[in-house]
């Protein structure tokens, strides 16, 4: 019994850490600086932390996904990372073969690498109107993995007809709609319901690393902005906001790595998506809460385009609603036959 | 990272679920306070012959010399038969560890871990709650008393629990001047079955009497029941009380996921007429349950490599409202048919969960102890 991190996973944090301080600047809002984080992360081989060694790639655990998927939620990463590295990583098993190896290697190079989810961001798509789908994490020369029966397909940006919006959220998706209908069996094979487990972990983790970001600026921010005379930070209204952040951080640290060690540990395919479920659920609550929490501590200022408050909120709303809602993960859990 | 039992941890559960098997008892849950307290002692005295009472304490004091994982296993398996764990000596025992001289240790720990003699706690007043540093219960020390002298105490403690069957109390006394707050406190034992003292049950919001008012007039305590050094107490007071936290937490756990089960139960009763938004109420329960269950074994690892510290209040502030939260949600699925017929007590766990952000430190007391300790947040 040993909830903590072994020193080769310390170790990987650390150096991700590493890397992608020196990568770029955080929060990443400059869709052009993408490009070459991706190329850093290919160079360093985190790129391929998902991809079976089989494939070339470093076959680490759900366990090392989520020390990523923190890092990219801390710095603000775009969807677009989270997507390629992370999502369609954890994917590659369910990736028909004829395009396993393109995917891995796609993956493995940092070049982006989108999902086709539903309207609402949930996955799998088709469960909405046609017309009614979004490229997930799509940047300029993206493939996209698509449905198809009961595995994914590699599909070309121009398979579909893209439509820039206006997209306050920066996480660089795009509704996609494509002639025809979708009709997938995914959502109940063993390999979907197996996938959909790893993304809900996955997303738990990138919320974790926004909650982090938001709350450690709050504090920060509560020991040098004077008001009154005195350091907001000693008024017991905003001390008592940042313990309340402090106690959903941590909740969550145990909910998105629990869930990752169980899902990673774990045969049964029911555990594993409760597990996943329970963790998606709160820490989108608690995401949210942290974000706004954050905020309201920040003052005006935390209303602003330039305090890094809002990406991580706008980012949380994504990361919320994405591959599976609260609600859904609230219904999947209520469904259950048991509760763990 | 591992989240299973060893080798070793595997077998120690596997015994003693064999050992519960056979020999968990049948709690009657209609009996009085003090025939459930009876059964209670009975419980621990059978736990303790078959050696799994005071598992994580020293051999040298009657315990059996294991650690805080296998205390925890055994909270969960005893939530799991449904039976309590061993009587809540924790903290007033690990201060004695702590800080009691070695005849006194001698003197008072193996009767206590066994069973044979009860202690309470006396830390707070009428006038001393979240501020428990202004505490005023007197202790005057007169050297003309015996070969050493004696403390004369008087005054009046508050929410102590158990003090009717209580044969010592480990109790905070002023010994220093009225304003010296933190600094003027001393620790005593005080002998309970002496003239002078008053034990006043109260009756909570749910009716039964788990804790009381105690006076103290004039009572007569040997100098030799001083623990530690004079006016430390407070000091030993805040060390023991991060203790409070800590293994037989995740025995809550398994409480409040027996709990989930029967509503599981009430809910199929009822069947599709069941709102769904009762469903979701229900299952946002069974995350933070879930959640907790986490955090507690996140904190069962760090214990075992360093003492307990301030970030216990998380972890409390957690519980509390986790629990808080699942007995509201219960109240909402089971419906008015409890507060008229509550023969499942869920309106009566209901009340007792509005005590959860109250004892052991209010969720108030708990975030500044946050913002203080662990976050380093300045004062004003």
């Amino acid at each position: 019994m040993n909830f903590e991190l072994t020193t080769e996973q310390q170790q990987l944090k650390g150096l991700i850490r590493e890397i992608l301080e020196d990568a770029c600047p955080t929060p990443v809002r400059d869709v052009s600086t993408i490009s070459p984080l991706g190329a850093t992360l290919a160079e360093t081989g985190l790129a391929g932390i998902l991809v079976p060694e089989t494939l070339g790639g470093s076959g680490a655990t759900l366990i090392e996904a989520c020390i990523l998927g923190e890092a990219f939620g801390t710095m603000g990463a775009p969807g677009a990372l989270v997507a390629s590295t992370l999502m369609c990583g954890a994917a590659l098993d369910l990736v028909r073969d004829a395009d396993k190896r393109s995917v891995a290697d796609v993956v493995m190079s940092g070049e982006p690498c989108a999902l086709l989810v539903g309207g609402d961001l949930s996955w799998p798509p088709g469960t909405g109107e046609e017309g009614e789908e979004i490229a997930w994490g799509w940047l300029e020369r993206s493939v996209v993995l698509v449905p198809d029966g009961d595995a994914l397909a590699l599909a070309q940006g121009d398979d579909f007809s893209l439509s820039q919006t206006a997209d306050l959220s920066l996480f660089a998706g795009r509704r996609a709609s494509r002639p025809g209908s979708v009709s997938s069996t995914i959502a109940s094979s063993p390999g979907g319901r197996r996938f959909l487990a790893a993304a809900n972990v996955i997303m738990s983790s990138v919320l974790l690393g926004h909650m982090q970001a938001a709350f450690d600026a709050a504090v920060e921010y509560s020991k040098h902005r004077i008001q009154y005379g005195a350091h907001i930070g000693s008024f017991q209204a905003v001390r008592h906001l940042c313990a309340d952040m402090l106690v959903d951080v941590d909740a969550s640290r145990s909910a998105a790595y629990g869930a990752a060690w169980a899902v990673s540990s774990s045969g049964a395919l029911e555990e594993s998506e409760r597990s996943a479920a329970v963790a998606k659920a709160w820490c989108s609550d608690a995401g949210l809460r942290v974000c706004e929490t954050s905020l309201q501590v920040h003052g005006g200022i935390g209303f602003t385009w330039e305090s890094v408050i809002n990406d991580h909120l706008r980012a949380t709303h994504v990361a919320r609603a994405s591959f599976m809602s609260p609600e859904q993960a609230l219904d999947l859990i209520a469904g259950a036959r048991s509760w763990i | 990272m591992d989240l299973n039992d060893t080798p070793e941890q595997h077998a120690f559960r596997s015994r003693l679920r064999e050992w519960l098997g056979a020999n968990a008892p049948e709690l009657r849950a209609d009996g009085t306070f003090a025939e459930e307290h009876e059964a209670r002692v009975q419980w621990h005295r059978r736990l303790y012959e078959a050696g799994y009472a005071a598992l994580s304490w020293p051999p040298e004091f009657g315990g059996q010399g294991l650690g805080p994982i296998e205390e925890a296993i055994f909270a969960q398996e005893a939530g799991r038969f449904g039976v309590p764990s061993d009587l809540g000596y924790g903290f007033i025992a690990r201060a004695m560890l702590l800080f009691a001289s070695e005849e006194q240790r001698q003197r008072y720990l193996p009767p206590l871990l066994a069973g044979d003699e009860f202690w309470c706690q006396g830390f707070s007043e009428p006038d001393a709650g979240s501020d428990l540093a202004s505490l005023r219960t007197r202790a005057r020390f007169d050297p003309s008393i015996g070969a050493d002298g004696a403390f004369i105490v008087s005054g009046q403690k508050t929410w102590t629990s158990n003090a009717q069957w209580a044969d010592y109390c480990l109790c905070l006394v002023r010994t220093g001047e009225t304003a010296s707050r933190s600094k003027g406190i001393s620790t005593l034992i005080i002998d309970m079955r002496q003239p002078g003292i008053e034990v006043r049950p109260i009756r909570t919001i749910r009716g039964d009497e788990e804790f009381c008012e105690v006076f103290f007039d004039e009572v007569e305590v040997p100098k030799a029941s001083l623990v530690g050094e004079l006016d430390e107490g407070w000091r030993y007071a805040m060390v023991t009380l991060t203790y409070e936290r800590g293994p037989v937490d995740i025995g809550f756990v398994t409480k409040y996921f027996a709990l989930l089960d029967r509503l599981r139960l009430v809910l199929e009763s009822r069947g599709p007429q069941v709102d769904a938004s009762r469903r979701r109420e229900l299952a946002r329960a069974a995350v933070g349950v879930e959640v907790l269950r986490l955090q507690t074994l996140k904190s069962l690892g760090r214990r075992l490599e360093r003492p307990p510290g301030p970030e216990g209040s998380i972890d409390k502030l957690l519980m509390a409202r986790v629990e808080q939260e699942l007995l509201t949600a219960a109240v909402g699925v089971v419906g008015g048919t409890c507060l008229v017929d509550d023969g499942e007590d869920w309106f009566s766990d209901y009340l007792y969960s509005r005590a959860a952000t109250i004892y052991g430190g209010t969720e108030q007391v708990q975030k500044n102890v946050l913002a203080d300790q662990c976050l380093g947040l300045p004062r004003t």
